[in-house]
């Protein structure tokens, strides 16, 4: 099963243009992967964005979490404790990276935010492919703070999964608008490609 | 027309005395010596020459911390991710010639835009930049670098209008290159309507290259018809050997036949010493044209006593000793001298006497001045430079006097001047070196060009020998390569964009790759010679090269040249 | 210091003198207890006379020893229901009356299928002018929001909300039901609460009552009460002992306590009282209350149940399940604690709903009664 798509889908939460929150209904173990790329089809618009965090907590910040001793494993833990699992939520930020409208795509910011509880499924190998195709969407994801070396490999992976056997050409390419997007920035670029070859 | 034309990249900088910065496209590459052509922003399009390749870092990051040079696979994806972003290739390209829309082409003076599209220059824009006039006879120079379906052809008067040179280490092509230009001069003059309108060659052959035959050392036969054969009214043959087969007449040059001044060339090369040359024209002058005969014998003869010392003076045992005391040698000089004179007389071309010089010389300028080229082969003495430059002047200086005489008697009238002559000479600096520019006749016709209708054009292999005022002069230049970076210098020292000229030039294979520039050409042009097959045809009409191109094509193309 | 010091011989002395008179009332009341023990019939008899008119609740003895503890049995898997709820009250000074009832639940199985669920539903009310107003026989649901019985609404929203969960679970198996409280909401009978009020509720709550009570399924269900300060067996057994009620112990878990060990429930009891009775009258006689008492953790809980959910079985359900929750939750159910936490109405939550409320009023250009004082403790200013 495609990572996060198991389940209900998760909302979005908190809503920007650059970048916004969804959350599942409660805690999910299988919750869509980093870099993985994210569609919200709700609107004029469907916004394509890309996943560079995820965490899961006590939803109530008064409650924390705690950990019990002993040598249960988590689903033992959780089915000795079954209060827990719904006080805790997984929450996935995103960060925009393009918008496809009628039969275009733009790598570019979406002109209105996602609404606020739309759902957020996995974007199709057809969309991701489609909103990945000449690496302008690497631009959006370079100048976000909350896309550091890491999310951009993984980012780059997961896209070149979906271009399936052209996934070598597709990371050249994309690889190349990352060095002129980090010209400044060897170590960094280096670092990135490093996650992408691994 | 310009779409169809290959992207190479775009401007990113430059200046037009010096070059212009060009980005390669990705995958795109260029080599020195090729044309690319990038739109003016008032119309038409600069034609350039790749003078240079660069290989540049968009930042510096990207080269002071580069990819790692092995084959992991990080290595492999940064070095591919890397180029043509972080690391790109530029050429520079001198900027040569504007070529407008409607086909006129002008000496570069604008420059394009920064980012101007930049593309490969194509057969069409290369036709009009190298264009000749249809109805006046070409020359092909070759294939320009990498454009294989392109011919570029020089036209022939413009090429022989001015002195032109063939330059270049030995076994690079000069020999091969100077037969193909005198053998598509030759038809061309065969063409000529009347004798005046011919164009002929006087040539020194020291190798016995243009004659009935060359020597040739690329594939199937080891010869290949030369002048004679190929164009056997239109050549005469003259040997100072008698044993070479194939010739009009034989050249034989008498004691009697040569002055001190055509000694004067000689010091050159060491054949005699500057106070040597002095005694020989003392004794000219005092022993008359038996000069040589005299001197040359074992013991001074009555005849040069009696001229030599003042009756009643002559002293009891006469000897060259005192011979030489009394005119007031050292004897050491006039021993030098005595003793390179009797070299020559021992050589098979010089004869005591008059010998048949003066016919042959008369021969000789009549049958160029009848319009047929004259090969003058050295046989067995082409390995003498002695003989070569002794002969080579004597020649030269006499048919120059003619010349002179015959265009200063026309006194303007053209039907009266002799028809256009062009003399030949392979290891031209020995002739026309620094010390000895002065004296040689060679440097006399090479700066006073056109003004009797003779002109020069040197095969040499050391530019840099050649006296820089006399090398000015050559208008056309054909440059193979040449190891000496002084040579390299002397050759394109002043010119426009000199230092890309010299990259290209030292950049030029062994074999078969030259660079001709100069009066003739509208721009440099590196080129592959046409290859000497067995059935070559070096010269041709624009409309033979066009295929039957419209007739306005040929009209527009007249200005160039005009 | 010399003054303090003066004063702390006579401290210790009543509190020694305290202590002993506890242990004479402890040692004369278990006696009681024993003897009510050896014949449960004739000491109900004689406790059943004495408090038949007075309004003192009281207890009888339900098919087991009264002075008998009964270790816990080992859990079973079950799911474990429980409700809570919370409540705004009307605000006389507020724009419009109204209240906020908030039912937060917890359902959880342990060891058995079923999703967990912690949630919580708000309501706001009054809706609609109550649907038999105009045949009031008592005070009025005026519009000020006096008599409109909240809490009593606040209890029939849990019960109906758990007792729907509690049966849509026994699918997976068995459930234990625990609500906070008492079993029966004693505002049943409250003259405050309007009648029309009274009757919607009662009628509601049997229809809930009368869904639990359907068949024989697994289900168990019970009201726990922690630190219960209920006095109904000891004033039984001050009846017993010929005390004065009033003058003996104050609470059945000091009594407990000295009966009970960790984990160990007490026999079952039939709570008794005037008042007890007039409410029970309104359902079936099955529903009428029983109850034990619990020792977890240091606290002596009292739990309610309805006597037809006082079989064996169902008891020791509830008994280790009780054990078992209290020990995952320091002592206290872990179901009612979430549940309580998913119905608790925060301070923030009631200050944003004044203030959406004021808004809203003010939108359509309802004010609030003027009131100096109220006016003066929203303005802070100087």
């Amino acid at each position: 099963m495609t990572p996060g798509t198991g389940g209900d889908a998760p909302r979005v939460v908190e809503a920007g243009l650059r970048s916004f929150v969804c959350a599942y209904e409660r805690y999910v173990e299988d919750p869509f992967r980093l870099g993985q790329l994210v569609a919200v089809r709700e609107g004029p618009w469907s916004i394509l964005g890309c996943v560079v965090d995820t965490e899961s907590g006590p939803e109530d910040p008064g409650r924390p979490l705690q950990a019990p001793g002993g040598s249960l494993t988590a689903a033992e833990v959780f089915a000795e404790n079954p209060h827990i699992r719904p006080l805790l939520r997984t929450r996935v930020t995103v960060v925009a990276c393009g918008y496809i409208e009628g039969e275009g795509a733009f790598a570019l910011l979406p002109p209105a935010p996602p609404p606020l509880l739309a759902r957020v499924e996995s974007a199709t190998p057809a969309e991701t492919m489609h909103a990945t195709s000449d690496g302008a969407f690497l631009a959006l994801l370079v100048a976000s703070a909350l896309c550091d070396d890491a999310v951009l490999a993984a980012v780059l992976r997961g896209a070149a999964t979906a271009h399936g056997a052209a996934a070598g050409e597709f990371t050249v390419r994309a690889g190349k608008e990352l060095a002129r997007l980090l010209k400044a920035e060897p170590a960094r670029l280096s670092s990135i490609l490093r996650g992408v070859t691994a | 027309m310009t779409a169809e034309r290959e992207r190479m990249g775009s401007v990113v900088g430059g200046s037009l005395t010096k070059s212009i910065e060009v980005r390669l496209e990705p995958g795109k590459s260029a080599g020195l010596g090729e044309y690319l052509v990038s739109p003016l922003p008032e119309g038409g399009d600069l034609l350039g020459m790749v003078t240079d390749v660069l290989l540049k870092s968009a930042e510096a990051g990207a080269t002071s911390w580069p990819p790692g040079a092995d084959d992991g696979p990080l290595a492999a994806l940064l070095r591919e991710v890397l180029l043509d972003t972080g690391v790109y290739t530029a050429v520079e390209v001198n900027p040569y010639l504007e070529v407008e829309a409607d086909g006129a082409t002008a000496r570069a003076r604008r420059l394009p835009r920064h980012f101007a599209r930049v593309t490969r220059a194509d057969q069409e824009i290369l036709n009009r930049a190298f264009a000749v006039d249809e109805e006046r006879g070409a020359v092909r120079v070759g294939t320009p670098l990498g454009m294989d379906d392109v011919t570029v052809f020089v036209d022939i008067e413009k090429l022989f209008e001015r002195s032109a040179g063939v330059f270049g280490k030995s076994g690079t092509g000069k020999s091969v290159a100077t037969m193909q230009i005198l053998d598509a001069m030759v038809a061309n003059s065969r063409a000529a309507r009347v004798n005046g309108e011919r164009t002929v060659a006087l040539i020194f052959d020291m190798h016995n290259d243009y004659g009935w035959d060359m020597k040739f050392q690329g594939e199937g036969a080891r010869a290949r018809k030369s002048l004679k054969q190929r164009h056997g009214s239109d050549v005469a043959v003259y040997s100072l050997d008698p044993d070479v087969l194939n010739t009009d007449a034989r050249l034989v040059v008498g004691t009697q036949d040569i002055t001190p001044e055509d000694l004067d060339v000689l010091q050159s090369i060491g054949a005699f010493t500057g106070p040597a040359i002095e005694a020989a024209h003392e004794c000219h002058s005092r022993f008359g044209r038996t000069w040589i005969d005299d001197i040359s014998a074992d013991d001074p003869s009555p005849a040069v006593i009696r001229k030599t010392f003042r009756e009643g003076d002559e002293p009891d045992d006469p000897n060259w000793t005192k011979v030489a005391q009394r005119l007031g040698f050292h004897s050491g000089s006039f021993e030098n001298l005595r003793r390179g004179l009797r070299r020559f007389t021992r050589r098979g071309f010089v004869q005591s006497g008059t010998g048949q010089f003066s016919g042959a010389l008369n021969h000789i300028v009549q049958t160029l001045k009848g319009g047929k080229s004259v090969v003058v082969q050295f046989g067995k003495f082409g390995s003498d430079l002695t003989a070569y430059m002794l002969v080579a002047n004597m020649l030269s200086r006499r048919i120059w006097e003619q010349y002179s005489e015959a265009v200063e008697k026309a006194q303007g009238r053209a039907q009266d001047e002799p028809n256009r002559l062009v003399i030949v000479i392979e290891e031209a600096h020995k002739f026309i070196d620094r010390s000895m520019a002065g004296q040689s006749i060679f440097g006399q016709i090479a700066r006073e060009l056109r003004k009797y209708n003779v002109t020069l054009f040197v095969i040499d292999q050391r530019p840099s020998q050649i006296d820089a005022e006399v090398l000015s002069q050559i208008g056309t230049k054909f440059c193979f390569q040449l190891d000496s970076e002084a040579d390299i210098e002397a050759l394109v020292g002043g010119m426009q964009g000199r230092s890309g000229l010299r990259s290209v030039i030292a950049s030029l294979e062994s074999r078969q790759q030259a660079l001709v520039f100069g009066h003739a050409l509208p721009m440099p042009v590196v080129v592959r010679p046409p290859d000497l097959t067995a059935n070559f045809e070096a010269g041709a009409s624009l409309r033979d090269r066009l295929g039957a191109p419209p007739a306005n094509v040929a009209a527009k193309l007249k200005p160039i040249f005009g | 210091m010399e003054l303090l010091t003066a004063g702390l011989p006579g401290l210790v002395e009543r509190h020694r003198a305290r202590v002993s008179a506890l242990e004479a009332t402890l040692t004369a009341a278990r006696a009681a207890a024993d003897a009510w023990a050896k014949d449960p019939a004739e000491g109900d008899a004689r406790i059943e006379a004495a408090m038949a008119n007075t309004p003192t609740p009281y207890a009888t003895s339900f098919g087991e020893p009264p002075t008998a503890a009964f270790p816990a049995p080992p859990f079973e898997p079950c799911t474990v229901v429980a409700a809570d709820g919370s409540s705004i009250e009307p605000d006389r000074f507020a724009p419009v009356p109204c209240y906020v009832l908030n039912t937060g639940w917890a359902v959880l199985p342990y060891r058995v299928p079923g999703e967990a669920a912690l949630a919580s539903k708000p309501i706001l009310g009054p809706r609609e002018p109550l649907a038999d107003a105009g045949e009031d026989d008592g005070e009025d649901a005026s519009p000020g929001g006096r008599g409109w019985g909240v809490s009593l609404l606040r209890d029939i929203e849990e019960r109906e909300t758990a007792i729907h969960l509690a049966r849509e679970r026994l699918v997976h198996g068995p459930v234990v039901l625990l609500f906070d409280g008492t079993f029966l909401p004693w505002d049943l009978d409250s003259p405050r609460i309007a009648a029309n009020v009274r009757r919607q509720v009662l009628r509601r709550l049997q229809d809930a009552l009368a869904l639990l009570a359907t068949g024989d399924e697994p289900l168990s269900a019970g009201a726990y009460i922690s630190g219960s300060r209920a006095g109904d067996v000891v004033t039984s057994l001050a009846v017993l002992a010929g005390q004065d009620p009033a003058a003996w112990l104050a609470a059945d878990s000091a009594l407990f306590a000295t009966l009970l060990g960790e984990g160990e429930r007490s026999a079952l009891f039939r709570s008794r009282s005037q008042r007890q009775k007039t409410v029970e009258e309104q359902f079936p006689a099955d529903s009428q209350v029983v109850f034990f008492y619990l020792r977890t953790g240091g606290d002596i809980a009292r739990v309610e149940l309805p006597q037809w959910a006082a079989t064996p079985a169902r008891v020791a359900r509830l008994h280790a399940t009780l054990v078992d929750q209290c020990a995952r939750c320091d002592g206290y159910p872990r179901a009612l604690q979430e549940a309580h936490e998913q119905a608790v109405i925060s301070g923030a939550d009631r200050q944003q709903f004044a203030r959406l409320l004021e808004t809203e009023a003010a939108r359509q250009r309802v004010f609030p009664p003027s009131n100096g004082k109220q006016s003066s403790k929203r303005r802070r200013a100087v």
